[in-house]
């Protein structure tokens, strides 16, 4: 659906950057192999199912972080956004403004904190990392404020069902992940704003030179990754039954990490989005196999950092 | 750009020691966490907030301990820390897949865990609500009921740190008080129970979140002494904070001048009593915690009753008992009756 080679390389030859590309999926099989044989409980059907209902919320914000990387910036804020939209449409909930409207409220304040990103990066270039490590404590702060750093519960039928139920096998969390992921590959690989997008990212100077706006494209890519964290806490909502300001959550790194493995380059330029699927995928994989088997916490964050630096390992081929 | 050919063989290699590696974690860490023979047909999953934190690794060392000596297989899982809703939701639905027969749930909030837990309940599988209460209403409009609710009495443990600082300071005073995270259920309860007891007796001058965190505790509680010289009591709502605030008394020159109470009673807070540097602090016992919700989970998958509240212990651990509070810790060095072995005779 979305596996489109990226611009400086056509052609249907098996490059160093296919490969690379396909690095996620090859460490997603040997990841469900190595699980299938140490148990017999890993490769069930509710299982399986769980787990792509447990990596929706993730796969939707390395999308959004996909659009980001994909003109060589970073969007760190997304550990803040996603807290931030769900606290926002926990707050409209429980004041009575109607599921719809706090689910509409949800994706327009994770869009406007990715606006306010954008406008600092692109109009008043500043460096990504410092606008987005700002925008992260900022959005903090004033998610504190909103709910005096209470929990919010948000307690819906709508959401809870969203959470569980589907259309028969398939849950509504893959739809919704789904729909984000080919969304976003069909912007990024068969618009003109997705050329854009990848030119931008691929050489910033050559793209302002061709007559490409490139600050309204970069304003796209994190206006996109906040509407992500606003998609994203949505289902984060469905599934915890309400929002939590004090949120730590390491969805930040793995969203980040989830785009590197799937083979996009952090210098911009190249994407892919299916790669960024199964790199999602399989960082939740590596989750539920290791609780599947009972493994101490304490080795999760090595084998996802194990992983991330094979992946590093492979892209340094790839120059 | 290089021929490709080369560059596969590395790109597999890659990929063949990351799956290596995988494989060692897994082998290596497998051992750690269950305990039981497999024979047996009762397979119990307890969930909790994480284990960097001393207490809730305590209450999985008591419920594997608990499991050994009942001989059925205990698992115990946690999320990465105090606020990591998602992480623990994911577990706990990874596990509601898997063939347990009881679960035993430490939730991060009131209501992160209900909507994994729908299926678990629609199974008929009891459920046990572990040291911080799930949102009753919510619970119930998802279908969700617990078999019981294990834990220790959080009102009563603040009642207990209020009697502790009264006696301390003589009857009167000024205390500050130091919040956990905001909104925290147990953190509310043993405010509310401080406050009640200490009411009209000694005069509560500041009130602030330092979000259970030590580091944290101690900027807060300098900035506390710097506004309020005149203190001579600190209640914290939890021992990591006691901690902070006694560094904090102690940069001030203050020791022995503020009395400091606070409630869990993990090891560093246990040896500072010891030293002097805490005052005291009432002591619960996640260890009983994990034994009983093994126990009760055990009752229950034999269909025996369990009582709807099981109330865990506590005890003020000062100077007089805290060499004898460490020796046994993390059981409780006094006899207590058991709830359960009561209830089901």
């Amino acid at each position: 659906m979305t596996e489109v080679p990226s611009l400086e390389r056509p052609g249907g030859r098996f490059s160093i950057g296919a490969a690379a590309r396909f690095a996620a999926l090859i460490g997603l099989v040997a990841v469900f192999i190595v699980f299938f044989i140490a148990t017999p409980d890993f490769l069930t059907t509710s299982n399986i199912s769980d787990l792509l209902v447990s990596a929706s919320i993730l796969l939707v914000l390395a999308m959004g972080q996909q659009m980001v990387v994909t003109v060589a910036g970073i969007d760190l804020s997304v550990g803040s956004n996603l807290p931030w939209a769900a606290a926002v449409l926990g707050y409209a909930y429980n004041h009575g403004w109607g599921l719809v409207a706090a689910i509409l409220l949800a994706l327009l304040a994770g869009t406007a904190v990715g606006v306010v990103n954008g406008l600092l990066v692109a109009r008043l270039n500043m460096t990504d990392f410092i606008v987005t490590l700002g925008s992260l404590s900022v959005v903090s702060g004033i998610t504190l404020l909103l709910t005096s750093g209470n929990t919010v519960p948000v307690n819906s039928g709508f959401l809870r069902d969203l959470a569980l139920d589907g259309i028969g096998p398939v849950r509504w969390f893959w739809v919704v992940a789904f729909v984000v992921a080919a969304l976003v590959g069909f912007l990024l690989f068969r618009t003109r704003t997705g050329t854009y997008l990848l030119s931008t990212g691929g050489n910033i100077e050559a793209a302002r030179e061709a007559g490409i706006n490139v600050s309204r494209v970069r304003l796209i890519a994190y206006a996109g990754s906040g509407l992500a964290c606003g998609i994203a806490a949505v289902l984060f909502v469905a599934r915890t039954g309400g929002s939590d300001p004090t949120l730590q959550t390491d969805l930040l790194l793995s969203s980040i990490a989830a785009v590197v493995l799937g083979g996009s380059s952090l210098f911009g330029g190249k994407a892919s989005v299916l790669g960024s699927v199964a790199g999602a995928l399989l960082l939740q994989s590596l989750i539920n196999g290791f609780t599947i088997l009972g493994i101490s916490q304490y080795y999760q964050p090595i084998a996802v950092g194990g992983v991330v630096l094979g992946a590093a390992f492979i892209s340094r081929f790839q120059k | 750009m290089r021929n490709s050919s080369t560059r596969r063989p590395n790109a597999a290699a890659a990929i063949a020691v990351t799956a290596v590696l995988l494989a060692g974690t897994a082998a290596c860490g497998r051992s750690g966490q269950s305990a039981g023979g497999s024979s047996s047909s009762i397979r119990i999953a307890i969930v909790t907030r994480d284990f960097t934190n001393p207490y809730w690794a305590a209450l999985r060392d008591g419920a594997v301990a608990e499991g050994k000596k009942l001989g059925v297989t205990v698992d115990v899982q946690s999320g990465q820390s105090e606020t990591d809703s998602t992480g623990e939701n994911a577990q706990i639905s990874t596990m509601a897949g898997q063939n347990y027969n009881c679960f035993g749930v430490v939730p991060v909030n009131s209501t992160n865990v209900i909507t994994p837990l729908v299926p678990v309940a629609q199974k008929n599988i009891p459920i046990l609500n572990l040291d911080t209460q799930i949102d009753p209403t919510a619970s119930k409009q998802a279908g969700v009921s617990y078999a019981s609710f294990i834990g220790s009495d959080n009102l009563s443990a603040g009642e207990q740190a209020g009697q502790a600082l009264l006696q301390r300071m003589g009857g009167h005073g000024d205390v500050a008080i130091l919040q956990g995270i905001a909104g925290e259920q147990n953190g509310v309860n043993r405010q509310k129970g401080f406050s009640q007891v200490v009411a009209g007796k000694l005069n509560i001058v500041a009130a602030q979140p330092a979000n259970y965190d030590q580091a944290t505790a101690q900027t807060v509680a300098s900035a506390i002494l710097k506004a309020h010289p005149e203190i001579t009591g600190i209640f914290a709502a939890n021992d990591t904070m006691g901690l902070g605030a006694a560094e904090a008394v102690r940069n001030a020159g203050l020791t022995g001048k503020v009395t400091i109470v606070s409630v869990d009673g993990i090891t560093a807070a246990l040896q500072a009593v010891k030293a002097g540097t805490l005052s005291g602090t009432i002591s619960q016992y996640p260890y009983a915690e994990g034994q009983l919700a093994v126990q009760a989970c055990a009752d229950l998958v034999n269909h025996k009753t369990v009582p709807q509240r099981i109330v865990a212990p506590i005890q003020l651990i000062d100077s007089g008992n805290a060499s004898k509070a460490i020796t046994s810790f993390p059981e409780p060095f006094f006899a207590f009756t058991d709830p359960l072995t009561s209830a089901s005779k």
